[in-house]
């Protein structure tokens, strides 16, 4: 990292004692040439010069010696080398429904609908729980795009489609056997080339809630239409946007899913936080959860979703909390609250 | 001295006002003291390597908030630090993972349900009545072959249903008509299936019946519901609780219960693995067809009309329901076991898949259906099977590893 970088976070305050300190030499030689000495602010600057002296003496006495004890006693964090974002505590509904369906809307590319989705079932698959029966993990399901489904997860990626072609009429309980698992009880299904037409989307959710805890779908944003539809079965949609393309395309598709005039429905905006990113907008919606920008999940392997759970992940925490408090019945008390 | 004093109060000014970020101050250091930030603010500049540059780094720091500031910072991010390491790398889960999701397998009777062949018994003994007498030709097994107790005595179904029979007659709204004696009755008969011969002392009982009152109060009542049960139940219900003392207990001596029956049934075949004998083999198709669904899916009405579920029975039926459940499981497989000794795949499948759907972690089961699959040419389905177990045993691998 170049001394520029390094300064930047602190370029304000350095530039605030900078001026300042212009401010004071121009002072000085102002009342040195102008003759000013007479003056009664002047006479009392003289009377209390050294008072004022000795006592940022002293200041710059112990502040040295602050530091030097710190920097003495604390080893440098490897962790942390650039601003962390602050965060503000996510602000979400709870849903009460039975096995809740969620869609996660990338509505910019690249802005992590998928790692999202895979880490949301992974914090259901490990942590959550059935008040009536806590001796048992969930069993959630991610509806994926054939591309996002984490690499060592055995699946058919086109078997959901060629399933679907086949039963025009009905979708029956078979189409589980279609899932792939992952090992900590996550199941996957691909929605292949040819995404699911509204009327299977609505037959398949019934038998995927009698099976799964929780369906959590990932769809792209350029399938509208697809969009559309999942936005009408779903309990909350979860509207993924990155910050660095904040060009009015949040409040579009908000304004858009709000005229779909759906009633019961939650409108959750997810953003990615850099620490010197812009402030979520406060009146795109009401309910937001911010993501840090995390070096754990940017350099994370294509099967690796252990972020999610990581105590040391800023971003793992984010979601852990957002998911308590929006599914409360999927985490009962006494479930490990960290 | 001007120049001095001028130059004193500007470096009081850098070393002790904040200037920057002031309003999330706040904030920024709860959040660290609770461990989710490593620095309140950004890290110190890296500017280079060594003291006096290091020094230099935290120096900018503390111009930015300020020496008190400053000083509130540090403690913020030890003490974050200290909560940090004393949290694990990841949390631990100490439940096993959700098993693979299946579709229900779709039960092939193999015998008739027993409530049609009770039903067409009936139609029959009400003909028979009414031809006086005359004898009319069933299609049911010998009477040596499934020993049925005599009319007069009491029939209990309990699996799926609560049916109480006596000589013809009905009585299970007899029961159900007060909620208290029916709890009171039902948890006495739960508890003699799930400890057979094992007396209840009168106080859990009153526990049980009367919870969040005072003992003395409990057992005053349960005597009062106890003398009611003997007053308003018909003989032959009231006559199977014995009183002994403090000790109760649910007689079941010669009453048709079918849960005990398949007990007895699945105790008796526990030890063997090979071939039945054809009178075997119909009483264990007969306890499997019998088995209508979970023991007794009316206590939780009768339960909250009583007790609102304060009490600790519900456990103990639940854990009836688990045995039932279980000994339908037994008596499953070791008919599976059977035909597998026999080489008869075709009649060991739908036996074998019924285990598997109640049991997904039963991999042996699952081997053996594979072998059946793949024996009978069901080629397809032995690979999906094939694939959901193999992943599940190479994540076991894993985990021992």
């Amino acid at each position: 990292m170049d001394r520029r970088t390094a300064l930047q976070p602190y370029r304000a305050s350095l530039a605030a004692s900078a001026a300042t300190l212009a401010v004071t030499v121009v002072l000085s030689i102002a009342f040195w040439r102008l003759g000013l000495k007479g003056h009664s602010l002047a006479s009392a600057l003289a009377a209390g010069g050294l008072q004022l002296a000795l006592a940022a003496g002293i200041l710059v006495v112990v502040a040295a010696a602050t530091v030097a004890i710190h920097i003495s006693v604390t080893a440098p964090s490897p962790s942390v080398s650039l601003e962390e974002p602050l965060l503000a505590a996510p602000r979400v509904p709870a849903i009460r429904r039975h096995a809740p369906f969620i869609v996660v809307l990338g509505i910019t590319p690249k802005s992590g609908a998928s790692t999202l989705a895979c880490g949301l079932a992974l914090v259901l698959a490990t942590q959550g729980r059935i008040a009536k029966d806590p001796g048992r993990r969930l069993r959630p399901l991610c509806l994926l795009r054939s591309d996002d489904v984490p690499s060592g997860i055995s699946l058919d990626s086109h078997a959901l489609e060629a399933y679907l072609r086949a039963q025009s009429s009905a979708v029956d309980d078979d189409v589980v056997d279609l899932a792939g698992r992952h090992p900590e009880g996550i199941e996957f299904l691909a929605m292949g080339r040819e995404k699911p037409s509204a009327s299977q989307l609505r037959q398949l959710l019934p038998v995927l809630r009698d099976h799964y805890d929780a369906i959590i779908m990932d769809i792209p944003a350029d399938d509208r239409w697809l969009a559309t539809v999942s936005a009408e079965l779903a309990d909350v949609v979860f509207l993924m946007w990155a910050p660095r393309t904040e060009d009015g395309t949040l409040q579009r598709w908000v304004d858009r899913l709000w005229g779909l005039g759906l009633e019961g429905k939650t409108i959750l905006t997810v953003g990615r936080r850099r620490a010197a990113g812009p402030s979520l907008p406060k009146h795109a919606s009401q309910f937001v959860l911010e993501i840090p920008e995390d070096s754990s999940i940017r350099d994370r392997a294509d099967s690796d979703m252990a972020w999610a759970v990581a105590n040391s992940s800023a971003a793992g925490r984010q979601l852990r909390q957002a998911a308590r408090s929006l599914l409360p019945d999927l985490f009962p008390q006494g479930a490990d609250a960290r | 001295m001007i120049t001095l004093s001028l130059l004193a109060i500007w470096l009081l000014f850098v070393l002790v006002v904040p200037k920057g970020a002031v309003y999330s101050l706040a904030e920024r250091i709860r959040a660290t003291a609770e461990g989710h930030r490593v620095f309140v603010f950004a890290p110190p500049a890296e500017l280079g390597r060594g003291s006096a540059v290091s020094g230099l780094g935290e120096g900018i720091r503390l111009i930015q908030v300020g020496l008190p500031i400053y000083l509130l910072c540090l403690w913020a991010e030890a003490r974050g630090r200290r909560r940090r390491l004393a949290m694990p790398p990841s949390t631990t889960f100490p439940l096993a993972p959700a098993p693979k999701a299946h579709p229900p397998v779709r039960r092939e009777y193999v015998l008739p349900p027993m409530a049609w062949r009770r039903e067409w018994e009936a139609t029959l003994l009400s003909r028979k009545d009414q031809a006086g007498g005359q004898v009319l030709a069933v299609a049911s097994p010998p009477a040596s072959e499934l020993p049925r107790p005599s009319s007069s005595a009491l029939t209990i179904r309990s699996l799926g249903t609560l049916q109480l029979v006596c000589a013809g007659e009905d009585l299970t709204s007899r029961l159900l008509r007060a909620p208290t004696l029916s709890f009171i009755w039902l948890f006495l008969l739960t508890h003699a299936a799930a400890r057979p011969r094992v007396t209840v002392h009168r106080q859990v009982l009153a526990e049980e019946a009367f919870p969040g009152i005072d003992p003395e109060q409990q057992r005053g009542r349960l005597r009062g519901r106890l003398s009611d049960l003997q007053r308003d139940l018909p003989a032959v219900l009231s006559d199977r609780v014995k009183v002994d003392g403090d000790l109760l207990r649910m007689d079941l001596e010669g009453v048709e219960f079918d849960l005990a029956r398949l007990r007895l049934i699945a105790d008796d075949l526990a030890g063997g693995s090979g071939l039945l004998t054809d009178a075997e083999i119909k009483a264990v198709q007969s306890a499997i067809a019998e088995d209508g669904g979970e023991y007794l899916p009316a206590w939780d009405e009768v339960e909250r009309q009583t007790t609102s579920g304060r009490g600790s029975a519900g456990d103990l039926v639940r854990t009836v329901r688990t045995l039932a459940d279980d000994l339908h499981v037994q008596l499953l497989v070791r008919l599976a076991q059977h035909y597998e000794a026999r080489r008869d795949s075709p009649q060991a499948i739908p036996l074998l898949e019924e285990v598997l759907r109640r049991r997904p972690e039963r991999e042996d089961v699952a081997q053996l259906l594979v072998a059946d699959y793949r024996g009978t040419g069901q080629l397809m389905r032995a690979r999906q099977l094939e694939t959901t177990y193999r992943f599940e045993a190479v994540q076991a691998t894993t985990r021992t590893e």
